[in-house]
């Protein structure tokens, strides 16, 4: 090949002979292949790294722990009244005060968020699976199976979900059990909606396809194939599902439907707390701080987990928003 | 284009057919008898009552009955408030319960709408980051306690509105602010991913190096874009908005339909359920049936030719 | 140096990510002639998109960032404008057409109206006149009954058609430099033909220079007059077409080249391929960013970048081989000067 001087000058005549013999070890200069992550894991470590998730964590850890907790070790049993202690601010004795028959309110709450927490957490599960269910079967097996599971969810979706809840309540009685029931009755019909359109986009892709030539059963192909595409997106419906289920139990309290006495939740305590805010604030803050905070934290994780999975919103608006610091202070200057 | 609007409507009315069966009876499922629930002591009288309400006749008798006033948009009497009929109780409350809701969606859906184009166009500014934290910090408090947080301050510390009553339209302002809170965060929230979705389209691009101002790039590309899929959801959002809120009602001592609904379903008053039930899914797919005309109007790509 | 229409001098443009600066294009010089075609070649991600929409200014700034160099067009240096000032090159001066044209006209919008917006944020013309600019636009790029496609949408016609109303509206302005990046590539073998066709032919008639992108030597033969390769955010080799095709001088030229199948040679041969992957440019290498994968890496590849040498007639090259120090006597497996260029065959 022919070699090039400029005006007879070499470019760079600091070179040496050795610069232009090959290089001895081709391996070493071959780039690094950057390491490959593993999903989860790798969600795990953008969730950890984000603030706003490990505080929404620990808001949660902490009134979980507390609800599980309080009830044991408190020297006052959640029923037992005290007309001696009723009506009290709060103090040492009662950190949140007592009610008007002389309750403790501090433990009370937490027996009450509790309750709350088990109706949210499987209230929002138990639907959540029923749906899934019908969902991928409608999805799955299609025809005139999907068209009329369609049209029955369409029907069942006009009809107002309080409807159902009312009813069942009426006739089973204000347990958590009752409101479980209920709210797995009224809440399915959505996310059965929402995992059948999950199937329908991925029953015809090339890898499920692949499954299926080499026999796998639907079932397997489901669970194995379809589910863990879509597991990151079940954690965050399921993250919005809780708030929601927590919310349904509060309003049936409010309507007077709900948990009744002496067993307690979040929802009869703020009912309850309403309706004296004048006289006992106390009795009103509480109970509504608590659950507050709980659905706040429940909504920030759920945030915080869409953007773990899908980290390029977040991104995204972190820049932005260093941009717009950085324009900011090119004004100034 | 006259096909397709007539199979909806087949569509439409077989819906309400089934709500009406369904519901019908699965509210005879309960157990119980409104008339015995009302004077527990008075057996005779509960029967008389039946019977004079024709509800000793066989289910399938009643049912049967019941089509027959449906078709002549006749509702029934009410079987606890004597004397009354369902249509007159829907003719009274439901303008109330109506006004609330398009209050609220009026203020709501277009400050939600507003903020959320605002935060996209700004993204990373103030104004994002505050309307993105204040809508999940208003969102995660329940309802009523925010309602009585209200009323603390604007009705009883600072005395600018009533704190209860339905009479002027200064009574309605509470309500309406706490009702529209959902509206507001939820239009905003959704405005904002549609808006920078938009953002990261092709056409956008071609917009822009078309070298037309960036004013008209986001107004005539982007938020016309952007607000298209907003108007496919709109239908279930209005027909839950003119429901109301029954929690709303009782805080603020509404007279509106919400209080009927609960203590209907509590008294076992078959009729008046049925009929506000009815009534509520003919709104909800009348309501449907409309946003989907209009979106096949609006957008080019599903227009029914 | 002003006489060429366009200049691009030691163009650098990094952008801002979370996890730090992404350098896509790292010292880029080129020009563009008046009426002349530039191709720019190469691999996807390899800064190609990033030089033109800088030239653009089309980059997101942030988070883009034009870091150092100059953009001069008729004397003016336009990487230094603010957006509003570059608002009357766009379009009007440099028009741009894209790769995926099902997705580059707005989907609410009539094909008429979208034409219409841009000759009338650039000329005063009234409805009417703007219509039948437009109409004679559409018939210029072949497109029968330009006045029903004048009122339609974009979602009713088919990729190859929006192309050529992408080609009619960017034309509409008589831009001087019209940036085609990749317009083929997302079409039909046969419609691409069509598309190349009609490009050529309205830049004979309007006589618009044209900087064509793409990855596909086969395409850029035949529209461009001069090529300039790009891998890892430099031009590696730049010069004639003629020169590229026949005496590559980049072992990257010669992998591209080679990658591609030619249906002459009447022995067949194997396609070359060139193994491994682009460097990562949040840390650019040192040396040459092809020493990694090139078969005749030497010391100096890996510790310095190599300068431009110039074999003659604008044929320039960033290689050590061509260093007169270099011992190493690499024969080009390909290139040789009997081969056609493909695509040309005909003429």
């Amino acid at each position: 090949m022919e070699k090039i001087k400029k005006n007879g000058q070499l470019y760079d005549d600091t070179l040496t002979e050795e610069d232009f013999s090959p290089v001895p070890d081709r391996a070493a200069i071959v780039d690094q292949i950057r390491p490959s992550m593993r999903y989860w894991p790798e969600v795990g470590k953008r969730l950890m790294k984000n603030k706003m998730a490990i505080a929404s964590l620990t808001v949660l850890a902490v009134i979980v722990l507390l609800a599980i907790f309080v009830p044991i070790f408190s020297p006052y049993e959640y029923d037992a009244s005290n007309f001696l202690a009723a009506k009290q601010k709060p103090s040492w004795a009662h950190p949140f005060g007592t009610d008007k028959v002389g309750r403790d309110m501090f433990t009370r709450v937490f027996v009450g968020t509790r309750t709350s927490l088990l109706i949210g957490v499987i209230g929002a599960l138990i639907p959540y699976i029923i749906g899934m269910t019908i969902g991928a079967i409608s999805g799955w097996v299609g025809g005139t199976v999907d068209m009329v599971i369609m049209r029955v969810v369409d029907v069942m979706l006009c009809i107002p979900s309080m409807i159902y809840m009312i009813l069942i309540l009426v006739v089973l009685g204000g347990s958590p059990v009752s409101l479980i029931v209920a709210l797995a009755l009224s809440g399915w019909m959505g996310s059965a909606r929402g995992f059948r359109g999950r199937i329908l986009q991925f029953k015809n892709r090339e890898f499920v396809l692949a499954a299926k030539t080499l026999g796998a059963r639907p079932g397997r192909i489901i669970i194995r194939h379809i589910l863990p595409n879509i597991l990151g997106n079940m954690a965050v419906g399921l993250c919005s599902a809780i708030p929601g289920a927590i919310f349904a139990e509060a309003g049936m309290s409010y309507i007077g439907l709900g948990i009744s006495p002496p067993m307690t939740s979040l929802g009869q305590l703020s009912t309850d707390g309403v309706a004296v805010f004048m006289t006992e604030f106390h009795r009103f803050f509480f109970p509504s701080l608590i659950i507050s905070l709980l659905i706040f934290a429940l909504f920030m994780f759920g945030n915080c987990l869409r953007d773990a999975l899908d980290p390029k919103l977040r991104d995204e608006d972190y820049m932005a928003r260093v941009y717009r610091r950085m324009r900011k202070g090119g004004r100034k200057a | 284009m006259t096909k397709y609007i007539i199979k909806r409507l087949l569509i439409s009315l077989l819906t309400i057919w089934a709500v009406a069966t369904v519901c019908f009876f699965l509210l005879r499922l309960l157990p119980g008898n409104p008339f015995i629930l009302q004077n527990p002591l008075d057996m005779k009288n509960a029967e008389k009552m039946m019977a004079y309400y024709g509800l000793d006749r066989p289910l399938w008798e009643q049912y049967l009955s019941y089509l027959d006033g449906l078709i002549h948009l006749d509702f029934g009497y009410s079987l606890t408030h004597v004397g009354r009929s369902v249509n007159a109780v829907i003719a009274q409350y439901f303008p109330i319960t109506a006004q609330l809701g398009v209050q609220a969606l009026l203020l709501g859906m277009p400050l939600g709408l507003l903020l959320g184009i605002l935060s996209a166009v700004r993204r990373g500014g103030g104004l994002d980051y505050g309307c993105q934290l204040s809508s999940v910090v208003l969102t995660a408090i329940p309802s009523f306690v925010l309602a009585a947080v209200m009323q603390l301050i604007f009705g009883v510390y600072l005395k600018w509105f009533p704190v209860s009553q339905w009479l002027s339209f200064r009574h309605t302002i509470l309500p309406t602010l706490v009702l529209s809170i959902g509206v507001i965060s939820g239009h905003c929230r959704s405005m904002r991913t549609l808006m920078l979705e938009v953002g990261r389209q092709d056409y956008l691009k071609t917009a822009k190096a078309k070298g037309v101002s960036n004013v008209r790039v986001v107004v005539f590309h982007q938020i016309r874009n952007a607000i298209l899929p907003m108007i496919t959801n709109m239908g279930l959002e209005i027909a839950g908005m003119l429901m109301g809120s029954y929690i709303i009602e009782k805080v603020f001592s509404i007279p509106g339909l919400g209080a009927y609904f609960v203590n209907s379903i509590t008294g076992l008053d078959y009729t008046m359920t049925l009929g506000l039930v009815v009534f509520q899914a003919v709104i909800v797919v009348a309501a449907n049936f409309i946003v989907d005309l209009l979106y096949g109007l609006i957008d080019p790509r599903v227009r029914v030719v | 140096m002003s006489e060429h229409l366009l200049e691009v001098k030691n163009l650098h443009v990094s952008f801002r990510t979370v996890i730090g600066e992404v350098k896509a294009v790292r010292g880029v010089d080129f020009y563009l002639d008046r009426g002349e075609t530039l191709g720019l070649v190469g691999e996807s991600g390899c800064g190609k998109s990033v030089t033109v929409q800088t030239v653009m200014r089309l980059n997101p700034e942030p988070p883009a960032e034009i870091k150092e160099g100059s953009i001069v067009y008729q004397g003016v240096d336009i990487a230094k404008l603010s957006d509003k000032e570059m608002r009357k090159y766009r379009g009007k001066e440099f028009s741009m057409i894209f790769q995926d044209a099902m997705t580059s006209l707005n989907p609410t919008t009539r094909i008429g109206k979208q034409m219409k917006e841009m000759l009338q944020a650039h000329r005063k013309v009234s409805d009417q006149e703007a219509r039948e600019i437009c109409i004679r636009m559409l018939s210029m790029v072949g497109l029968p009954n330009p006045e029903t496609v004048y009122e339609r949408f974009p979602h009713t016609m088919s990729g190859g058609q929006r192309q050529r109303v992408m080609i009619a509206m960017a034309l509409s302005c008589n831009p001087s430099i019209l940036i085609a990046d990749e317009p083929t590539t997302a079409l039909d073998v046969t419609i691409q033909a069509q598309i190349l066709e009609v490009m050529n032919n309205l830049k004979r008639e309007l006589n618009t220079s044209i900087i064509f992108i793409t990855h596909n030597m086969g395409v850029v033969a035949r529209m461009a007059d001069r090529l300039a390769v790009m891998y890892a955010g430099q031009i590696i080799e730049s010069g004639k077409s003629e020169d590229i095709f026949y005496r590559p001088k980049h072992p990257y030229t010669w992998g591209l080249l080679g990658s591609m199948p030619s249906l002459k040679g009447e022995v067949p041969k194997r396609l070359l391929s060139i193994p491994g992957t682009p460097p990562d440019l949040f840390a650019p290498p040192k040396g040459c960013g092809f020493a990694s994968r090139c078969e005749h890496c030497m010391n100096v590849c890996v510790n310095r970048v190599p300068p431009e040498y110039d074999v003659g007639d604008g044929h320039k090259v960033r290689c050590w081989l061509l260093d007169p120090r270099c011992k190493a006597d690499v024969k080009p497996p390909i290139g040789r000067d009997q081969e056609l260029i493909p695509g040309k065959e005909a003429e």
